[in-house]
């Protein structure tokens, strides 16, 4: 089996107030789509429910680094209370959303994601061996890249929903 | 024969929604895409406390190259489903109120026509044609297409749910 290295663990953003789901659902799809990401989506929740719609989303996009690395980036949204309402802004009435956002960000390398050195005792000795030696610094920059990311990920939502403050 | 499945997609919807539309948006696409269709399974059970619970089950594929078909299974389990009476545009339309969850299930099937297992040889030779030549096309494209089609699909069940949370910045994909 390959190995999962958690790198990012729990980074967390909350954010109550306006803003529009779908448009920050494609603001995210834009961003891994931007950066080279393949898009995964694990579950789409949907409840409509008398104090507002509850959304819960599940997405885990990746990206193959090398041919033996790939990054995974899971992230974990719960919307809830979600009402649409309208707002003005320069003079125009436009519809938005109003509700509570939680987001929970995970980053993972992993490696051999092919199984290629698994097969035999000996071959994971090797591999073991080559991650924590001889491939240490391209282990460490492929570990930087994961961290990178999913900072970068997590900065552009914030920027995002500061935008509807204002 | 060697099967290269995909990760399981689902989408859960809970309120009032066109359970026709639906029905009807995803069988055309799968047909217009030259998909086989057929429903293996229709349950419909009533429920006591009110409402009935359906489970349907969709097999589709396509044969895709000589070599390689494409599988979409589509499982539908409805609870609690009520036909309801709403009025849209100042029309009456028949709608229905319920739980909904969809489960996607995708896999690309090689040698379906069992060209390559009648020998002992065909078999050896068939394992190196996957593992070493065929490989990279069955894991970057052939894959690939599958899951964005897939991913399609599942939008349009959004669509037809009128969800929140659907679109994609990845439509130009296959």
């Amino acid at each position: 089996m390959a190995e999962r290295e958690k790198i990012i663990d729990e980074l967390r953003l909350s954010y109550e107030g306006l803003f529009d789901v779908n448009e920050l659902y494609l603001a995210i799809d834009k961003w891994f789509r931007d950066k080279g990401y393949d898009k995964r989506e694990l579950k789409n929740i949907e409840y409509v429910k008398p104090e507002g719609k509850f959304i819960e989303l599940r997405i885990m996009p990746w990206k193959k680094i090398t041919d033996y690395a790939k990054i995974e980036i899971k992230i974990r949204m719960q919307m809830s209370d979600i009402k649409e309402v309208e707002v003005e802004k320069d003079n125009h009435k436009i519809k938005l959303n109003q509700g509570k956002i939680q987001m929970v960000f995970d980053g993972f390398l992993t490696t051999d994601y092919e199984n290629k050195w698994e097969g035999k005792p000996t071959y994971v000795f090797l591999r073991t061996l080559f991650d924590k030696f001889i491939y240490k610094g391209y282990t460490a920059k492929f570990q930087s890249q994961v961290a990178e990311d999913v900072n970068h990920i997590h900065t552009t939502i914030k920027s995002f929903l500061n935008l509807y403050r204002f | 024969m060697p099967e290269y499945a995909l990760p399981t997609e689902i989408v859960k919807f809970k309120g009032i929604f066109d359970m026709d539309l639906l029905y009807r948006s995803m069988r055309d696409w799968l047909v217009r895409r030259e998909y086989y269709f057929e429903e293996p399974t229709y349950k419909n059970k009533p429920n006591p406390l009110g409402g009935v619970e359906d489970e349907i089950t969709w097999d589709c594929w396509r044969k895709e190259t000589d070599y390689l078909k494409f599988w979409i299974t589509i499982d539908f389990h409805t609870w609690e489903m009520k036909a309801i009476e709403v009025i849209e545009k100042g029309k009456k339309k028949k709608m229905n109120q319920g739980r909904l969850t969809i489960y996607f299930n995708a896999r690309v099937e090689t040698d379906y026509q069992h060209r390559w297992d009648k020998t002992p040889f065909l078999i050896w030779l068939n394992n190196i044609y996957e593992r070493y030549i065929i490989k990279p096309e069955i894991d970057n494209i052939y894959t690939d297409k599958l899951y964005y089609y897939v991913l399609k699909l599942q939008n349009l069940a959004k669509e037809c749910f009128k969800m929140e949370a659907k679109g994609s910045e990845y439509g130009d994909v296959w």
